[in-house]
């Protein structure tokens, strides 16, 4: 298996709604509420990014509910 | 690194009595002790009380532990600063607690983990008591070395030693292993909930009137028992009238809860309060000093003694109530209260504070956080002209600060970009810092004829000029060099000093080493008037080197001396050297007591400041001294530290003499084999790259295994390059170990010949050593000698105990069992390195028989092994 280099577009999906005044922590991503109460972080990362945003999730204490990746175009 | 210790980071955090106690946590906490375990986890997300539970066990009256604190912090991600932290956490706690492992790491300071990690692990496993060392936000740390390193700690565990760690996730440890092996207790988020009996106990000691119990339900499935949410719904209850509708209004994800209540929780403050807090929780330590600097609040004491009363998340790290900091959610929460230009500002205010405290390291660590390039490269360059950021040693550090700049920042600043060419060049990234020093006269160009800019100028020259000199481009250091001075003012004292010492090493390379000697001494005079004790040092040091090189014992031990007294007594690091070329001047005549006072001092030294060459010419001094003194472990342990510091540091320049150096001491204690293997890698390497030191280290290898047809060829032309270019020091062994060539050939005139030479040189200066070390035969050698130069040889035969030149008596008449003429025999040829085989070919006897004298000799020796026994016979005078 060759090693993914590629950034991929992420979806991550995290409970409950995230106040607008933690924006900043994820500057360059997409944030949006869902209507069924959840909230999703969305951008274009390579792994080292994502594991970023892990991190900031773990450290704002937010519950992952999901991540999800979308394939690249050929 | 930088070796002195942030106190606060071993700061156990206070338990507070009137706290929620947790008893069936502390009692798993203490099972986990008592039952010999080698690892608590307490693994969670943020605000889970994972740090209090600790506390609270660390103050119960329960553990009997002996417990240290370390709290690990994102500049933890470096395995060097981890372990000396974590072993000084335990030596804070008690000196007998791995200080030997402490001693190791600032020899090495990086660390070359297992050595340390086995000397701490053999301390630590000689504990009568249980110690704990609690690793307090491990998740901070990333670098798989360090898992690694913690996991080697685990397999190994000594009985009454145990871990805790504290972490917002799993640490990539063996933990199904650990938790299978009963090894582990484990503290997970679902266990640090609240239940709802001790929500209702908590709540009942922090509000001030009973809440009714439907409220105490609500709130602990609003907050599902999370100590942060439990907390923070205290403190907003506090002013209600109403808590029942209070509770009623929040209800969502933790994080949301946490928004609520913490807002909640601020408004209730003064406008005064809620300022204060947000401005200062860009801080990662705070005092009331720093605080006002950011706030203009000139109460900030009373601000954070009210904090701390009112238990608003703040969290004391020392024990008089100066350091504190805010609780990570709580820090982050108020954070987000800041806009971009007030959080700038205030990073701004926090580096400037740090730089007037001195702290220029901080200061440039908030300046970089500003991300105000121009701020941060002011910052930087002011840290620059301090000299205390410089001798720290850490230029790992200070290029990663130029490395965090943009590269217009210093295309601006021709001062700062002439200091980046230093640092650069100090990293020994000389392309980089060439084309700093390019940037800079750039720069300069633009900029109308000041004295500042001909100064800068001319240092550029220089500094480009100490590039080619180390590069080994003589007509151009010496060219850049003469510019550079030609226009620095001569008042520029250290700007000159810098350039003379250049010219030193330009010259010393090109064997010119009077003129070397000139300019260094010049150059240690020019920094002295500049009040830069460092280099003024530095600059002795390599004078007094060079005039060892020469021979002349004398003349280097004035420069130490000179430079020991200008110092007066201010220990600075490069002192270190100073002594230690001292030092082994004294070991070289025998002086050995007054050796091993400066050699400990100075290697201690150099130490300290991070100095590693300085230190592995310490160490390689030592070990010889050591050797000597028949203190095989001491040796062999400083050995081992050279080697250590040569894996951790790339240092060819140096691997390549320790080697050698390495080699000798092996043959002194008769491990022959260890040298051979040593005198075939530089064989395969030697026709390319041959130097003086490895071909009398060869001469000698080649000495002990008696194939002396083979040594002229490698002593004849070194002797007479080092004749040619007054290496003095070269031509006494060389000389010398030709005339034991000589002598062992029989052909004793020569070998008279080759002594006289070497002692015309050598007695004059009092070498001793080089002489005694050779053992017998170089006794049989001073007595042919003795009727042409009776004073010198009857001063070295004088300075072997019990050996009176004028009644040769045999040494052997010293012990209370003497060994018989065949055992003398048979000493010698060990002394020489011989095996048994070689022993019984040489004395024509059986190999059983060899055995059996050899045995002989180390029982009357009171020896336990050969290199034992050769020591004890050099210090009997054989």
């Amino acid at each position: 298996m060759t090693p993914e280099h590629q950034p991929h577009n992420y979806h991550i999906c995290i409970a409950g709604h995230l106040d607008d005044r933690w924006l900043r922590w994820f500057e360059g991503f997409q944030v949006t509420c869902s209507p069924l109460g959840h909230t999703e972080i969305s951008g274009r990362m390579d792994q080292a990014a994502l594991h970023g945003i892990f991190n900031r999730i773990r450290d704002l204490s937010l519950e992952i509910l999901s991540v999800q990746r979308e394939p690249n175009e050929a | 690194m930088n070796q002195t210790f942030l106190e606060t980071k071993f700061h156990i955090p206070p338990w507070r009595a009137g706290s929620i106690s947790r008893p069936r946590l502390v009692q798993r906490l203490n099972a986990g002790l008592e039952e010999g375990r080698s690892l608590t986890l307490i693994s969670a997300p943020a605000g889970y009380g994972k740090t209090t539970l600790v506390a609270e066990w660390i103050h119960s009256s329960q553990n009997r532990a002996k417990t240290a604190w370390l709290s690990l912090d994102d500049a933890d991600n470096d395995l060097g600063r981890f372990l000396s932290y974590a072993v000084a956490a335990l030596c804070r706690k008690d000196e007998s607690l791995g200080c030997g492992a402490q001693n190791l790491l600032q020899m090495t300071r990086s660390a070359s983990p297992t050595a340390v990690l086995d000397a701490w692990i053999n301390e630590l496993a000689a504990l009568q008591q249980p110690v704990c060392l609690v690793l307090d936000d491990y998740h901070v740390i990333a670098r798989p070395e360090i898992h690694e390193a913690l996991e080697y700690c685990l397999d190994h565990h000594p009985p009454h030693f145990h871990w805790v760690i504290t972490t917002r996730a799993d640490p990539p440890l063996p933990l199904a292993r650990l938790r299978a092996r009963q090894q582990m207790t484990e503290i997970r988020a679902q266990d640090l909930r609240f239940t709802p009996q001790e929500a209702h106990q908590f709540f009942a000691h922090s509000t001030r009137s009973p809440l009714p119990a439907e409220t105490l339900q609500a709130l602990e499935t609003r907050t599902e028992g999370w100590a942060v949410g439990l907390q923070l719904a205290a403190l907003a209850l506090q002013n209600r009238s109403d808590p029942q509708a209070f509770v009623e209004t929040f209800r969502g994800s933790h994080r949301y809860v946490l928004d609520y209540l913490a807002e909640e929780v601020l408004h209730q403050q003064s406008e005064e309060m809620q300022r204060f807090l947000i401005q200062t929780s860009i801080l990662d330590r705070l005092n009331a000093s720093v605080c006002e600097a950011l706030t203009g609040q000139a109460n900030s004491q009373a601000l954070l003694t009210h904090l701390e009363q009112a238990n608003l998340f703040i969290i004391p790290l020392d024990d008089q109530r100066g350091w504190y900091r805010y609780h990570h959610l709580f820090a982050d929460y108020l954070r987000t209260g800041l806009s971009s230009a007030e959080s700038v500002e205030l990073q701004r205010k926090a580096a400037l504070w740090h730089e007037a405290q001195g702290s220029s390291f901080e200061a440039v660590r908030y300046a970089l956080a500003s991300k105000q390039p121009d701020f941060a490269a002011e910052v930087i360059q002011r840290a620059l002209e301090r000299e205390t950021t410089w001798s720290g040693g850490n230029v790992a550090l200070l290029s990663s600060w130029l490395d965090a700049l943009p590269a217009q920042a210093l295309r601006s600043r021709p001062q700062l970009s002439l200091n980046a060419s230093r640092i650069l060049y100090l990293c020994g990234r000389f392309d980089q810092a060439e084309k700093c020093i390019a940037q800079t006269e750039e720069a300069l160009q633009a900029l109308p004829p000041s004295e500042e800019v001909e100064e800068m100028r001319a240092l550029a020259h220089i500094y480009r000029g100490a590039i080619f000199a180390v590069r080994g481009k003589l007509p151009q250091a010496l060219e850049e060099t003469a510019a550079g001075q030609l226009r620095l003012s001569p008042d520029h004292h250290l700007g000159q000093a810098r350039a003379f010492y250049s010219l030193g090493l330009v010259h010393e390379h090109s064997a010119q080493f009077e003129t070397a000697l000139r300019h260094y001494l010049r150059a240690s005079e020019e920094a002295e008037t500049a009040g830069v004790l460092s280099l003024a040092i530095h600059a002795r040091c390599a004078a007094a080197q060079l005039e060892i090189r020469q021979g002349r014992l004398g003349r280097a031990e004035q420069i130490c001396r000179t430079a020991l007294a200008a110092a007066e007594n201010t220990p600075i690091p490069p002192l270190g050297l100073a002594k230690i070329i001292l030092g082994s001047i004294l070991l070289e005549r025998n002086q050995l007591e007054d050796a091993q006072n400066l050699l400990e001092e100075g290697t201690a030294l150099a130490r300290q400041g991070g100095l590693t060459d300085d230190v592995i010419a310490g160490l390689a001094s030592l070990a010889r001294l050591y050797t000597l003194q028949n203190r095989l472990d001491e040796a062999e342990a400083a050995v081992q530290s050279i080697r250590t510091l040569l894996t951790v540091y790339d240092l060819p320049h140096l691997a390549r003499y320790a080697g050698a150096y390495l080699a000798r001491l092996h043959l002194y204690t008769g491990r022959q084999a260890a040298a051979e293997t040593w005198a075939a890698d530089y064989r395969a390497v030697r026709a390319a790259a041959p130097f003086p030191f490895g071909e009398l280290t060869l001469a000698r290898v080649l000495l002990a295994a008696g194939a002396w047809d083979d040594i002229p060829a490698v002593l004849e032309p070194i002797l007479e390059q080092a004749q040619r270019s007054g290496e003095n020091q070269t031509v006494i062994e060389a000389a010398m170990l030709l005339a034991r060539c000589r002598h062992a050939r029989r052909e004793t005139q020569a070998a008279v010949a080759y002594m006289l030479q070497a002692l015309r040189l050598a007695a004059p200066e009092g070498y001793a050593r080089l002489f005694l070390d050779e053992g017998p035969p170089m006794q049989e050698l001073l007595r042919l000698v003795r009727p042409q130069a009776p004073a010198w040889a009857d001063a070295l035969l004088s300075a072997i105990p019990g050996q009176p030149a004028s009644n040769p008596a045999s040494p052997a008449n010293a012990l209370p069992d003497p060994l018989s003429e065949q055992e003398m025999r048979v000493l010698a040829l060990i002394m020489e390195g011989q095996s048994n085989q070689e022993i019984a070919d040489q004395l024509v006897i059986s190999v059983g028989t060899a055995k059996w004298h050899v045995h002989n000799v180390l029982q009357k020796l009171g020896a336990k092994n050969r290199p034992q026994a050769i020591a004890r016979a050099r210090e009997l005078g054989f």
